[in-house]
């Protein structure tokens, strides 16, 4: 059975984006959050973790973000390693992870409409580092693929960890609010 | 030997090395020359023509039907001519070149036979020129890129590609002469020829018999002249009556009464086939300085004669024999450029300059090449084999005793002309011991920069390894007087003179030949008692990979704006740009300066920037950094452009860079590209907006006001908020963009930052890592003292801990607790917590007497509660069972009391709780509020409570998650620790609730229901999830019984159709074959996967016992990345050591080679897995060099 190790907590509703993992991954963002999250304006909000030892090597990972989704329209990330893993929204309301395994990505998706707008909903995306992929929704499971896909790499330069935007570009933003983002890798 | 200057179209290059600026890139460094037009970076070979008498050219017809044979029945193809020195191979490639007007090269033209770029230069240039590939040297000049041999082998292709076009069936021959001369780059072929050529082009080459690294994927065949062959001696035959008939050689014999015929049956016969013989002694007729009958006494073979002649001529000149004619005669030959009489007199410190000047110009001309005219005429040996033979490079056993005795004494004069010339320069710089001070000044371009350029080699000659060696180490501080401040502590000084004068190609050069010097100690077996030069190996592998990791981080806005300052000129920046590594990198830069260039820079970096778009691998960056460098190019270059377009691969880039150009050029709109992917912009102004935004400057835009800190103010403020960037390039980068910002007072204080952060290396992390392993294994051989001066190398305070911490893990027991109190000391004094507390968790083994005598506590309380339960935990497991409840309890309580944190550490501590403890966890994971901690801590205890076997109280704590992930894992746990405990009806009762097949299968493969296993897994249809569950299997049962898990997961693996998912789910199978013991199994699979997973699975599949080690080695030695091959040797390091049946040295020095062509991180990532063939090798003194090696690279390129 994997063990996970939290590396990243983001509190925003606490009106920081400190890391309460003890890493010291920390959220830099132009935007400051308050009591209701961290906003999110679909153009060019993001929150920025720069690589870390603690961001190398994941193995497997496990994200989870509370959020408020206001609008979707198209592709909303929720977080990105740049070339590890993504976590994202589908215009359709769909969940979609996927992890950077063989130069290529590998993609679990939920049916579609499972994210609604303008409510709080806390979700989840696990790989294991091996062989399982899970996506969930207030607590349910939505979607699972069983596959032997490898390790997944570390976050890297030049883009790191983005929370609610695209590394490459300012695209696929989020629209709405994050209260809080965790992300574990596999335990070492 | 000799490059002339004559008329416009053959100026020599003789300079260009000299200013050089370096490029590294992909494999190996290239050195880049000044732009040269076309014509002057041909190499004429007229002066050699005429030196070579090709109008008395004669035979070789037999040859001349050979290469027709092999170029009418090959498409393509390297023809090797191999043959001992003076068969006649220049002349004949000389001849053919001339007549069939072949491109061509003759080693011995490049005034460094080293320097590849002069080679791929000339030969490029003359294709361009052939077959007008204008877009390749624009304006007909050739870019800085054209030593690369990426360039040269797109020129290649285009030539076939412009061949095909116009004269098509017209086959393209490059004559190369004097392979062998030049040494191959690790990696390479000889003057980087590729190894595989177009259609309908080929490569004919001539070398020594001696073995060439030349490694080609085309049709290869090899002729052979012989000398006692009959059609070689045919053609010396036809080759004498001619020169008999001659009227100056018919007039003498005549006199003589020597009869023509005779002459010629005794010269064929006497000169054994070897032409070079009949040139000496041809010219010795004409002059009259022999008889013809005297031919009956000639000694058979080129290195008789030059035995006799030689011993006559010391015979017959005993007087000045020994202060003029022999220093002269070995000065001459160890030089390595022509040179003059003058500078050939200091050098070999000639007491009579007339009589040298006799020698030259009337008794040795036969033996010399002379070039340049009136005060520059300039002397070298006519042909290698002299030199080779004052070397004592001979073929013994052709000699006799007296002769050999002879030659030992010339070897010795020769290698003391060398160290006369070193000393000649060491002394004019003011001393080794000193830290040649005057080489700082004019002093070192003395003799128009020779003793720079060849210095080495002329120690190298001499054997002074230890002069050598204490050269390339040599250090300057900054702080010494007329430095200019740097980001390093100190500089290396053969480097920072180098770098002084842009002649980086030439350090380099220096760096090589030192390394293979060090290469060159004989192996242990052979020579016990020889110094390990192993870490002197190392040293060198750092300096190559640590110049090539400086280069090119240096951002193209920020040359902008130091322009802007008056802080750079232009030109600087211009020449700054091309030492970037990066072909994209160096684009970006280029086409940001064009607009602030004007005139002849202006165009300069125009062509430059075309050279470096060509060079951007093919694709989506290649398409952006073309329109980008269209925007500032000017419509004149358009076509350009678009042939680098035309030849883009993939049709949306092709098209969208076309449509770019189009815009720019064409009035009205422009037709939007059509692509199948949604991502893809289809309108080229759009695709060219998208593209900035990922340019370097791009992503510094995105860092733009992340983290700015208004306490600060000035300059400060604007380094201090970018040092949450810990990567040099990307904070020099945001720096920039700030100083932009900046207030103007502070904005050159802001730009110098920026500029002293780009020329960081950045690898401070991997260092320390690096250091702390080699600190361990010297522990662990038991060389504590040793190992602690390494760790207090360690530049801060982390490493240091991490070190002590490492060497006591290491140490026996009397010395063990003290060290990690030290340990201790120094991590309890480290600001950050959380680096404390997890530097205390991953050393908790050492810490138990700490926990015990009560030492530990005061360092724990300065923790947070979530670090303090979490290190007591681990302290736990290492210590006595009594002990280890009263620490868990301890930690328990600690947990429970910290809401914050504590519950973080929960799982953890759950995971390893004895049963008398588990009541007590219990409450804990219940007290915990925040859901995720509570689950996770759940999911261990379910787990921790199935291996009690407490089905019921397992479930029940099942039954308090929410989080599916978190419910499934304990639901997996709990029934996995039922399974263990031998409760096989209540694990398979759990199991059935799993909602992953897999997880099912494994668990009721622990229960012993091998069938229900294997149920579930024949109910997968699809074959990845399948080969999934098997394994799963496989790894729960021990093999037995009908079915084999392994083995079926093995032969379902064709099943799956998808390349990419195949490539996966081998890596899965390889991997636990090797566990499993069948690691032949296991390399056959990896065998078949691509390259970058072939890597991965070689570093992972363990163990390799006998045969598969083997195996492995090949595996990998087939891998075509070298850091890559480079990085899976350096991981069978250990194994190989302990197989004891491999030549460690050699596999050292391989992976050593093929790292230093990475960036230097990679070679000290990999440096750890190296450390048990170094210590085989050199033993603990070894790595105490190695870390020396390490501490001074960090030094000199931090």
């Amino acid at each position: 059975m994997p063990g996970f190790e939290l590396v990243v907590h983001h509190r925003y509703t606490s009106g920081s984006s400190a890391d309460l993992s003890g890493h010291g991954n920390h959220g830099h963002s132009a935007t400051r959050p308050d009591p209701d999250g961290m906003p999110f304006d679909g153009r060019g909000s993001r929150v920025v973790v720069f690589p870390s030892p603690s961001l190398a090597d994941l193995g497997g990972v496990r994200a989870r973000v509370r959020l408020r989704a206001d609008a979707l329209a198209e592709r909303r990330t929720l977080v990105e390693g740049y070339l590890a893993f993504s976590f994202s929204i589908e215009p359709d309301g769909a969940l979609l992870g996927s992890v950077y395994a063989g130069l290529q990505w590998h993609v679990l998706a939920t049916a579609p409409g499972l994210v609604p707008t303008g409510r709080w909903v806390d979700v989840s995306f696990v790989y294991d580092g091996l062989d399982l992929m899970t996506l969930s929704v207030d607590g349910a499971l939505a979607a699972s693929r069983e596959d032997n896909l490898g390790r997944v790499g570390g976050v890297e330069w030049p883009y790191g960890l983005n929370i609610g935007a695209w590394p490459d570009d300012d695209v696929r933003v989020f629209d709405g609010r994050m209260a809080e983002v965790w992300l574990w890798r596999l335990r070492r | 030997m000799t490059v002339h200057a004559e008329g416009a179209g053959s100026i020599a290059v003789g300079g260009d090395a000299i200013n050089s600026i370096f490029v590294t890139g992909g494999v190996n460094q290239f050195f880049v020359g000044q732009y040269e037009r076309l014509a002057e970076a041909y190499l004429s070979p007229r002066a050699l023509y005429r030196e070579l008498r090709l109008d008395e050219y004669t035979g070789r017809d037999w040859l001349v039907r050979e290469i027709d044979s092999f170029l009418s029945s090959n498409d393509r193809g390297y023809l090797l001519i191999e043959a001992e020195a003076g068969m006649g191979k220049t002349a004949f490639m000389a001849w053919i070149a001339r007549e069939r007007k072949y491109v061509h090269h003759f080693v011995r033209l490049m005034p460094d036979v080293n320097d590849l770029g002069v080679a791929l230069r000339n030969l490029s240039a003359q294709l361009i020129r052939a077959w007008d590939l204008r877009s390749m040297a624009v304006g007909g000049v050739l870019g800085a890129n054209a030593s690369r041999p990426d360039f040269f082998t797109e020129v290649l292709y285009e030539a076939a590609d412009m061949r095909d076009a116009t004269r098509p069936g017209e086959p393209i021959v490059i004559a190369v002469d004097g392979l062998n001369e030049t040494a191959a780059l690790p990696f390479q072929n000889p003057l980087a020829l590729p190894s595989e050529l177009p259609d309908g082009v080929y490569v004919l080459a001539t070398q020594r018999t001696t073995h060439l690294p030349l490694v080609v994927n085309t049709p290869r065949r090899v002729l052979r002249i012989r000398p006692d062959s009959p059609e070689n001696l045919g053609d010396i035959r036809a080759y004498l009556h001619r020169m008999v008939g001659a009227p100056d050689l018919a007039e003498r014999l005549a006199a003589s009464g020597a009869a023509p015929a005779d002459v010629v049956d005794r010269l064929a016969l006497w000169c054994g086939g070897v032409w070079l013989v009949l040139r000496y002694v041809l010219a010795e007729l004409r002059t009259g300085a022999r008889s013809p009958s005297e031919l009956s006494s000639l000694p058979i073979g080129l290195w008789q004669y030059y035995a006799r002649f030689w011993r006559d001529w010391q015979r017959a000149h005993e007087s000045t024999w020994a202060g003029v004619d022999l220093p002269l005669l070995v000065a001459l030959t160890a030089a390595q450029e022509p040179l003059t009489l003058d500078l050939l007199c200091e050098m070999s410190r000639c007491p009579d300059p007339g009589r040298a000047a006799d020698l030259v110009g009337d008794a040795w001309r036969p033996f010399l090449h002379i070039s340049g005219e009136g005060t520059d005429e300039r002397y070298a040996a006519f042909h290698d084999s002299l030199g080779e033979f004052m070397a004592g490079q001979v073929d013994a056993s052709a000699l006799s005793s007296a002769e050999r005795f002879f030659v030992d004494r010339l070897s010795v004069a020769q290698r003391e002309a060398h160290r006369r010339v070193a000393e000649r320069y060491l002394t004019a710089w003011g001393e080794l011991p000193e830290g040649l001070p005057r080489l700082r000044g004019d002093a070192a371009a003395m003799d128009d920069g020779y003793g720079l350029r060849h210095l080495v080699h002329h120690l190298v000659h001499a054997s002074e390894d230890a002069v050598l060696h204490s050269l390339m180490a040599l250090e300057w501080p900054r702080a010494d007087a007329g430095d200019e401040a740097g980001p390093s502590p100190a500089s290396n000084a053969w480097y920072e003179v180098h770098r002084a004068r842009r002649e980086f190609a030439g350090y380099a050069l220096d760096v090589q030949r030192a390394w293979s010097r060090a290469e060159q100690v004989p192996d242990k077996a052979a020579a016990p008692a020889a110094p390990r030069t192993v870490a002197l190996e190392l040293r060198y592998a750092l300096i190559a990979s640590s110049v090539d990791s400086v280069a090119g981080n240096v951002p193209s806005e920020l040359l902008l704006l130091l322009i802007d300052h008056g802080m750079l000129t232009a030109a600087q920046a211009l020449e700054l740009t091309g030492e970037m590594s990066d072909a994209r990198a160096r684009a970006e830069s280029l086409s940001a300066l064009v607009p602030r260039l004007t005139g002849p820079a202006h165009a300069e970096a125009v062509r430059e920037a075309l050279a470096s778009v060509q060079l951007v691998p093919d694709g989506y960056w290649r398409a952006g950094e073309l329109l980008r460098l269209a925007q500032v190019a000017g419509p004149e270059h358009h076509d350009d452009l678009r042939r680098i377009a035309g030849g883009m691969g993939r049709p949306y880039e092709r098209d969208i860079a076309h449509r770019g150009l189009d815009a720019l050029s064409l009035p009205g709109p422009v037709a939007p590209v059509l692509s199948g992917d949604a991502h893809e912009p289809r309108d080229p102004a759009e695709f060219l907006e998208q593209y900035r935004r990922r340019t370097r400057r791009g992503v510094a835009t995105l860092l733009i006001g992340l983290d700015d800190d208004p306490a600060a103010s000035g300059a400060d403020r604007h380094v201090a908020s970018s040092g949450f960037v810990r990567s040099p390039r990307w904070r020099a980068e945001l720096l920039t963009e700030s100083a932009r910002t900046a207030p103007a007072e502070t904005r050159e204080a802001v730009l110098r930052a920026a500029l002293d952060i780009s020329l960081l290396v950045g690898d401070r992390q991997i260092l320390t890592t690096t250091m702390g392993s080699i600190a361990a294994c010297l522990a662990a051989t038991g060389a504590v003292d040793m190992a602690l001066a390494c760790a207090s190398e360690m530049p801060d305070a982390e490493g240091l801990a991490r070190a002590l911490f490492a060497i006591a893990a290491e140490t026996g027991e009397a010395v063990r607790p003290g060290l990690t109190r030290r340990a201790l000391d120094v991590a309890a004094a480290l600001d950050d917590p959380a680096t404390r507390g997890e530097l205390l968790r991953a050393n908790a083994a050492g810490l138990v007497p700490m926990a015990a005598d009560g030492s530990l506590a005061p360092v724990l309380a300065d923790l947070p509660g979530g670090w303090r339960a979490a290190v007591l935990g681990a302290v736990a497991v290492h210590d006595e069972p009594a002990q280890r409840v009263r620490l868990l309890a301890d930690a328990l309580d600690i947990a429970l009391a910290s809401p914050d944190d504590g519950g973080a550490v929960l799982a953890g501590l759950v995971a390893v709780a004895p049963a008398g403890l588990l009541p007590a966890a219990r409450e804990a994971v219940a007290a915990v509020h925040d859901r995720e901690r509570h689950d996770a801590a759940a999911a261990a205890l379910a787990a921790r409570l199935g291996r009690e076997g407490r089905a019921e109280a397992a479930d029940e704590v099942v039954g308090t998650i929410r989080d599916p992930y978190w419910r499934m894992t304990a639901e997996f746990g709990a029934a996995s620790g039922l399974a263990a405990a031998g409760r096989a009806d209540q694990a398979a009762e759990l199991a059935a609730r799993l909602p992953s097949r897999h997880w099912r299968a494994e668990v009721l493969a622990s229960a012993g229901r091998t069938d229900s296993a294997y149920a579930v897994a024949d109910g997968i249809a699809e074959p990845s999830g399948r080969i999934s569950a098997l394994l799963r299997i496989a790894s729960a049962a021990p093999p037995g019984g009908d079915r084999d898990g392994l083995e079926e997961a093995r032969t379902t693996l064709p099943a799956i159709t998808d390349p990419v998912t195949l490539g996966q789910a081998t890596i899965a199978v390889a991997l636990a074959l090797g566990r499993r013991g069948r690691a032949g199994d296991a390399l056959d699979l990896v065998r078949m996967l691509p390259d970058i997973e072939r890597e991965n699975a070689l570093t992972r599949v363990r163990p390799l016992p006998g045969e598969a080690l083997a195996v492995a080695v090949l595996l990998a030695r087939g891998l075509p990345d070298p850091v890559a091959r480079g990085r899976v040797l350096a991981s069978l390091t250990g194994p190989l050591v302990a197989a004891g049946t491999f030549d460690v040295l050699d596999h050292v020095r391989t992976v050593l080679r093929l790292l230093a062509t990475g960036a230097r991180a990679q070679l000290l990532e990999v440096t750890p897995g190296l450390l048990p063939g170094l210590l085989e090798l050199a033993g603990p003194q070894g790595l105490v060099d190695m870390a020396a090696a390490v501490t001074a690279a960090y030094r000199w390129w931090p």
